[in-house]
């Protein structure tokens, strides 16, 4: 027994020499305190940046967009310099944040819902610097004075889809590939639906569940349940272009035509013969805003919203193209299939997407599609004819919700 | 093999022990900085970045300590469970459900109690959550031999779901998103000023490593876990109860797990949420897989384990350095701790025998 | 005395009989009630058992080589490092040829790596295997994320072109369930009998066994135990790295950090489901894929979709709780988890 106590205390006064020369030397190793220059008063004041991901910026989705966004702004101001943490676990955005101001950074960026309450409490740690939380959380809005919030949202986009949507499919069925049942994702789900039924009330939407933001093996799996179940159109809320290669794979397999958009960011690549539209971010619309007023040292501790009707968000298979081009089938299916609108008159889907388009771009809210009447699956009254529904609820309170017509998961 | 040949060492020095961990760092390190130099980065520079971001000023060792608080714990417990060669490796599963009833009885149980007591009543009910699950694999291991690797694996896949459940559904917050309403702030655990260190977690840490060394060292049970460890066998023959010892360490190494979910709810999250366990998006980085490391850099040693959770959460601390200073994937990280795990177990054999260079 | 013994060897051995018939049946039984479940409720059984063959494939290649690791004696868990490593690597590989073969090869070469590393330690240096694999695990997943950048989100323009086999392909159900993949699929469904017929029925086999129940009789018998284990532990090595090489390669057609999503672990579960049995290997990888893939089919019933996500895990656990009630032992090889040496 006493030889063991021995070899325990030798070893563990051992790594305490280890640590403390580990310490040491990390100690003298520190990168070494930088030398404030001068700036003469003509020269733009600068400012550095951080982003701090949740997921890889390889990922075709979030991340990505949202670092296009930063590359975009760093490149476009020569005063401006960005850094960047991704694959950030929650129990460590506050080290991240901490480790960003102290290198210099003025103004940090979170992105990921979940980092909501960490933001609130660096700001508090950092009263000097400014710090925007993407998505927002209404219980902590205006909590701090310099924690803002922005967010850019798609679910007007992802109706115009669904227009798409009930128009192209053959089979009336079509599906939604959804990461978790949160309120944002059925916010789009829903809107989804929407526009399919709008144009096609026969039609009957599957949604399945992930269960993970970033799983694409499962995404592909459920891509191919509801492909086989008969959908030739499918929408998703998922972090990875898995679904767009299994509707393109399904295609090059059979023939048969799946048609999917892009999320985030453009997923043609992915799906050359099946994307037909999609939802697109410009984030630097919110990193250009929000920086130009960090540098004057202006912070906004508000909810910044953006929709169709600013340029944050784009409707889209890829920048610049509403629809697919390339798709010529199917644009001729959206300009043949009429529907009776109860303003238009008879029109083509293909006309109505682009009335909808510039309805939304319209800066008051002209047009929208959670109107009533409306029910939920379970006969539930959610909206009453002519009510346009509430705000808080449409943006915090629709996880579960799911309107009459879809088969839930 | 030509000039090299193994001898048995009558006699294992500590001091060779203590060398050949040293050296099995080192050469981990070089490694590791080969692929770093492949990869076009200059090892060195890294290193310095990856130490000092460790250990290199007073916030840095704040953010090393806070990451110790779940190592510790998590490390101390698998120590018990490695002693016994009972694999567990259900720690994340175990964390996730100390994690979960903590929460719960924050949200949900009002309670007309002081704060004090209501976070001792969490920390017991994590703890007891945590030591069920996992005993769960020990009756399973003890009536029908199910492998403790198997059933804890796939309880940590069904702790996570459990997780995912609550967050998407009905433990939901206001907000809508994967996580729950913020615990009322008297249920906050205090933290030392300007830092993250919830030191009732890490007294309490402190205080299990203690009393594990003291109950392996100096008690018969602590022995007989040992000597069971050792030789199941010839520990059976002399009468030790399988069952009972089995059951009692996956209790203690669950139950400490649980205590570590807990005090990440209350001392850093303030509510339950995905990530508690110390995870992100895709890479797997529970604190329950990398206590595993803790517990054998701390040579199955309850205080050596204290001390290799500082160093190890250091290395996780500088990491983080690496990213925002030097643009490297927070996965190197990873891949070093391996490379230090598996040097250090190859290294191990050192101590037992002696290397000797024949010539010709 | 002589018919006594053969009395009870025959009781014996019609009580395993029996055993096996029991288990025979139940499972055509759990099997005939899901196919009636599914096309009950209108899914068509042939895509189904597609999907879920297809994604059971890089369970089943991993559970594959793992079986033979373990046969000679070593257990490693690093599965899951040597899965992402394949992945990353393998797509590496795929892009600088341009050829997805060339994925497969650099996936199941990089596996074969990392393997020899471990076994070096674990086999030479009679270093602890549980520990090891961890150790490979953590090293494995970080050395993916690092090299992986260079090709992270990158989308590779040419995949594995599915491979239907005529004539075969149209028959009802078991046309789409075994005859309509890509050729990794079938290499991996090839494996299978291939892998049992040369451990059960070949020399080398018999030698790999040997090694793992008793290999101080191995030695004795004049095999060289340490190039068995490595070459059963490199076999494992490659087989994981192939099936990590599959999800990015032939899958999904590029590589994402992370995306092999603990799979790795699933198929060390699998390794002692399938007895050591490369057919049970099979088994196991379909039970699994199959309930994965069947948890989607029961989500329009309206339980709780993450409690569904729950059943693969908990159907495998309770499946080999099912399996030991029966069988008592498991017959893991008896030097599991020991080094060798020639004391």
């Amino acid at each position: 027994m006493g030889e063991i106590g021995v070899t325990t205390r030798i070893f563990v006064a051992a790594i305490v020499v280890v640590a403390i020369v580990a310490g040491i030397i990390g100690f003298l190793a520190s990168p070494g305190k930088e030398v404030r220059v001068e700036v003469p008063v003509e020269v733009q004041p600068k400012l550095k940046a951080g982003f701090i991901y949740v997921g890889p910026i390889g990922d075709n989705g979030w991340t990505a967009a949202h670092n296009r966004g930063r590359e975009i702004v760093d490149k476009k101001y020569d005063w401006l310099e960005t850094t960047y943490a991704e694959l950030v676990p929650e129990a460590e955005v506050g080290a991240y944040i901490d480790k960003m101001f102290k290198e210099g950074a003025d103004v940090v960026f979170t992105t990921s819902f979940g980092f909501g309450w960490e933001t609130v409490k660096a700001g508090g740690r950092w009263p000097t610097k400014i710090l925007y939380h993407c998505s927002g959380d209404p219980s902590i809005h205006g909590t701090a004075p310099n924690v803002g919030f922005y967010f850019a949202d798609f679910y007007q986009i992802y109706y115009l889809n669904g227009l798409m949507a009930g128009a192209l499919t053959k089979t009336n069925k079509i599906g939604y590939v959804a990461a978790y049942e949160i309120s944002e994702v059925c916010r789009h789900l829903n809107a989804f639906y929407l526009g399919a039924k709008e144009v096609n009330p026969n039609v009957v939407m599957q949604v399945k569940v992930t269960g993970s933001w970033v799983d694409p093996a499962t995404d592909a799996l459920n891509a191919k349940t509801l492909m086989d179940w008969g959908a030739d159109v499918i929408g998703f809320t998922a972090d990875a272009p898995a679904i767009v290669s299994a509707a393109q794979k399904r295609y090059e397999e059979t023939g048969k035509k799946v048609y999917t958009f892009s999320h985030y960011s453009s997923m043609k690549a992915f799906g050359p013969d099946v994307v037909i539209s999609g939802q697109l971010v410009h984030w630097e619309y919110w990193y250009d805003y929000l920086l130009l007023r960090a540098q004057q040292h202006e912070a906004e501790n508000w909810q910044h919203w953006a929709l169709l009707n600013t340029g944050a968000v784009e409707l889209g298979s890829d920048f610049g193209e509403p629809i697919n081009p390339a798709l010529t089938e199917a644009i001729s299916q959206l300009k043949a299939k009429k529907v009776k609108d109860p303003v238009l008159g008879e029109v083509s889907v293909y006309d109505l997407i682009f009335y909808r388009l510039k309805q939304f771009q319209d800066v008051r809210t002209v047009y929208e599609p959670f109107t009533g009447p409306l029910r939920d699956v379970k006969g539930n009254v959610l909206l009453r004819p002519g009510e346009a529904i509430d705000g808080y609820k449409l943006w915090w309170g629709l996880e579960k919700t799911y309107v009459e017509g879809i088969i839930p998961p | 093999m030509f000039g090299l040949k193994m001898e048995k060492r009558a006699v294992s020095s500590p001091w060779v022990e203590l060398g050949i961990s040293g050296l099995s760092i080192v050469i981990a390190l070089t490694a590791g900085a080969l692929l770093l130099l492949l990869q076009g980065f200059n090892p060195l520079r890294v290193y310095s970045i990856l130490f000092s971001g460790g250990f290199g000023s007073l916030p840095a060792l704040a953010e090393t300590l806070t990451k110790t608080i779940p190592l510790l714990l998590i490390g101390v417990g698998l120590v018990f469970a490695f002693s016994a060669k009972v694999w567990n490796i259900g720690a994340p599963g175990q964390m996730l459900m100390g994690a979960i009833v903590a929460g719960g009885i924050g949200l949900f149980l009002k309670l007309d109690i002081p704060a004090s007591a209501h976070i001792a009543l969490m920390f017991i009910a994590g703890g007891v959550a945590g030591a069920g699950f996992a005993v769960i694999c020990a009756l399973l291991n003890a009536k029908l031999r199910l492998d403790m690797v198997i059933s804890t694996l796939m309880l940590n896949f069904v702790a996570l779901k459990l997780l995912i459940y609550l967050l998407d559904g009905p433990w939901q917050g206001a907000a809508g998103f994967l996580f729950t309403d913020p615990l009322p702030p008297q249920l906050y655990l205090p933290m030392l000023a300007g830092t993250s260190i919830h030191y009732p977690t890490l007294i309490i840490g402190i205080a299990a490593a203690i009393s594990a060394h003291i109950f392996m060292r100096r008690t018969k049970l602590g022995y007989e876990i040992r000597v069971f460890g050792e030789n199941p066998k010839a520990a059976e023959y002399a009468g030790i109860h399988k069952v009972k010892l089995i059951t009692l360490v996956m209790a203690v190494s669950g139950g400490l797990a649980g205590l570590a979910g807990v005090g990440e709810v209350l001392g850093i999250h303030h509510m339950l949420k995905l990530g508690v366990d110390g995870s992100g998006l895709a890479y797997v980085s529970s604190y329950g897989y990398t206590a595993i490391i803790v517990a054998w850099l701390g040579k199955r040693s309850a205080l050596g384990s204290a001390l290799a959770a500082f160093f190890i959460a250091g290395i996780l601390s500088g990491g983080q350095d690496l990213q925002t200073i030097l643009g490297i994937p927070y996965a190197l990280v990873s891949a070093i701790l391996g490379l230090i795990l598996i040097g250090l177990i190859g290294g191990a054999i050192l101590a037992r025998y002696k290397l000797l260079f024949r010539g010709g | 005395m002589g018919l006594h013994k053969e009395y009870s060897m025959k009781s014996s051995k019609r009580v395993r009989l029996g055993k096996k018939a029991l288990g025979f049946i139940s499972g055509l039984a759990v099997a005939i009630f899901l196919i009636a479940y599914l096309e009950l409720s209108g899914v068509d059984t042939g895509s189904f058992l597609n999907r879920a063959i297809m994604f059971s494939t890089p369970l089943l290649l991993a559970t594959l080589g793992e079986i033979y690791a373990e046969r000679s004696g070593v257990v490693n868990l690093g599965i899951e490092g040597m899965m992402s490593a394949g992945a990353a690597i393998g797509m590496i590989g795929a892009f600088a040829a341009e050829n997805p073969w060339v994925g497969a090869l650099a996936g199941m070469v990089s596996g074969a790596l990392l393997a020899l590393l471990f076994a070096a330690v674990v086999i030479h240096l009679r270093g602890m295997q549980v520990p090891a694999g961890l150790g490979l695990f953590m090293f494995g997943l970080g050395f993916s994320g690092v090299v992986g950048k260079a090709v992270s989100g990158k989308k590779f323009l040419f995949s594995f072109a599915k491979l239907p086999i005529p004539v075969l392909s149209d028959i009802p159900i078991v046309g789409k369930a075994l005859f309509d993949y890509v050729p990794m699929v079938y290499l991996a469904l090839a494996l299978v009998p291939i892998m049992w017929f040369v451990l059960f029925k070949t020399r080398i086999g018999l030698n790999i066994r040997t090694v793992g129940e008793n290999p101080a009789a191995a030695d004795s018998a004049g095999v060289d135990v340490f190039r068995m284990r490595y070459l059963c532990v490199m076999v494992g090595g490659a087989l994981a790295g192939l099936g990590g090489a599959f999800f990015s390669v032939a899958w999904m057609g590029y590589w994402l950090e992370g995306m092999t999503a603990g799979w790795g672990w699933v198929a060390i579960a699998l390794t002692i489901f399938s007895l050591w049995n490369p057919l049970g290997a099979l088994l196991g990888s379909l039970l699994f894929g199959g309930v994965y893939a069947f948890q989607f089919e029961l989500q329009g019933l309206g339980l709780p979709v993450h409690i569904l996500g729950m059943l693969p895990y908990l159907v495998t656990l309770v499946a080999l709780i099912c399996l030991l009630l029966f069988y008592r032992r498991l017959g893991a090889p008896s030097a599991l988890l020991e080094p060798y040496s020639r004391e």
